[in-house]
């Protein structure tokens, strides 16, 4: 029985290494690059200007696009998403958050729950894509495509 | 000669496997923090643990090993239900678990054994609180404390704006609290490894340890608010505050608070 139980120990152990081990950059980066795939299929392209990061709370993206005045800026965050009321702060209160859909205000439970589907869905064998960070949009996006208000709802639904 | 032999507790099922079952739980609870420990490059000496959690599970893993004439063990189908638990690969569904078989354990065992059990307990419900509950309430929970510090600061400065979790003055220099940084988040750690720091050093008077434990809510509330404070004042003092000057006159606090209150509260 004790031989069981420490098998079964070490096995969860190595589960959870193998798991938590994919984290942090490799999540950051993939939606690195989906947020510059959304944004240049739209004709954004991103700024050379200083990113406006705020320290380890999101790291910030701006995009512009020729013949638009105002830019659009696309922010990762990080930790539990709580910097999504400063990233609203900072805009005016024109944004609006990425997680799975547009949403008003991100929710860390429906964050919780993705993680926990992923992680078990990769227990059973299942392919299952690792879940993403909220991102944050300014300005808010909109459900009908215009030419400089930034890519619409549909194009950032996953 | 008749050969002589001693109990040794993991030769001994009762004794072995309920705690084994408990570390280990812990152990696959803690790895998620181990994890980001070893990505960030950081942790130092304890992986990113926090001492208090190191404490509160050395001292329930000690109580939970001694020799008890109870029957400890679960059902087989319960140990089954928990390992499995334990190896879904994630660390909260983990303090679940251990928080599933500890309160068992509590209820069956008798003694050091069902305190060792109560302490795994309260380590695996306050996981799972900073882990899980507190992040499903993250924008609640920062912004009444947010609240409470703005009304602090706003006795001496008339420039200070609160919204939602951000504090400070919108044009020079604001604070965004953090969920691990609330008294929401650490304050029942401390409270953990306090009654296992009093376990600890001996016989434990409960009228002195439930006065610790009021004690340290009190003392902790002050001092993070203060701390927090501090950081929303300026950019400057959130540098010192933040930085690890501030960082370890805190923490030290922190420890010499729980020993001091632990080290009383043992005192029959």
């Amino acid at each position: 029985m004790a031989l069981v139980v420490v098998l079964a120990l070490v096995l969860g152990v190595a589960l959870k290494v193998s798991r938590y081990g994919e984290r942090g950059d490799a999540s950051a980066q993939t939606a690195a690059m989906h947020i510059a795939e959304v944004m240049s299929a739209y004709g954004w392209s991103k700024a050379e200007l200083p990113s406006g990061d705020s320290g380890s709370v999101y790291q910030q993206k701006t995009f512009l696009k020729p013949g638009c005045a105002k830019p659009v800026v696309v922010a990762i965050l990080g930790g539990n998403a709580e910097g999504a009321s400063f990233f609203r702060l900072q805009h005016g209160g024109d944004a609006a958050f990425i997680q799975g859909d547009v949403v008003d205000q991100p929710s860390g439970m429906r964050r919780q729950l993705i993680g926990m589907a992923h992680g078990i869905a990769r227990m059973l064998g299942v392919a299952s894509k690792a879940p993403s960070p909220v991102l944050a949009v300014s300005p808010a996006p909109s459900v009908s495509a215009s030419q400089c208000s930034g890519p619409p709802v549909a194009a950032w639904r996953s | 000669m008749p050969a002589r032999s001693i109990s040794v507790p993991f030769a001994s099922r009762e004794v072995a496997i309920p705690a084994l079952i408990m570390i280990g739980a812990a152990l696959n609870g803690l790895i998620v923090t181990m994890s980001a420990s070893f990505t960030e490059g950081g942790g130092g000496l304890t992986f990113g643990i926090s001492p208090f959690q190191i404490i509160a599970l050395f001292v329930a893993a000690r109580l939970s090993l001694a020799p008890d004439h109870a029957d400890g063990s679960g059902t087989l189908w319960l140990e089954a239900f928990i390992l499995a638990l334990i190896l879904v690969p994630s660390s909260a569904v983990s303090w679940l678990a251990l928080a599933v078989y500890a309160a068992y354990q509590a209820w069956h065992a008798n003694g050091p054994r069902r305190t060792g059990a109560l302490i795994f307990l309260a380590v695996g419900l306050t996981s799972l609180w900073s882990s899980v509950l507190l992040k499903w309430l993250a924008l609640p929970v920062t912004t009444a404390e947010t609240f409470v510090i703005a009304q602090l600061l706003s006795l001496v400065r008339a420039d200070i704006v609160q919204v939602a979790n951000v504090v400070g003055n919108p044009d020079t220099h604001s604070l965004i609290l953090m969920t691990k940084c609330t008294t929401s988040d650490a304050l029942p750690h401390a409270a953990v490894a306090l009654v296992a720091v009093a376990y600890l050093l001996g016989e434990v008077n409960g009228k002195r340890l439930k006065q610790a434990l009021l004690a340290l809510c009190g003392l902790y509330v002050l001092a993070n608010l203060a701390r927090l404070s501090a950081m929303a004042w300026s950019a400057e003092s959130y540098a010192l505050v933040h930085g690890p000057i501030g960082a370890n006159v805190f923490d030290l606090f922190q420890a010499m608070v729980v020993l001091a209150l632990g080290n009383w509260a043992s005192e029959a």
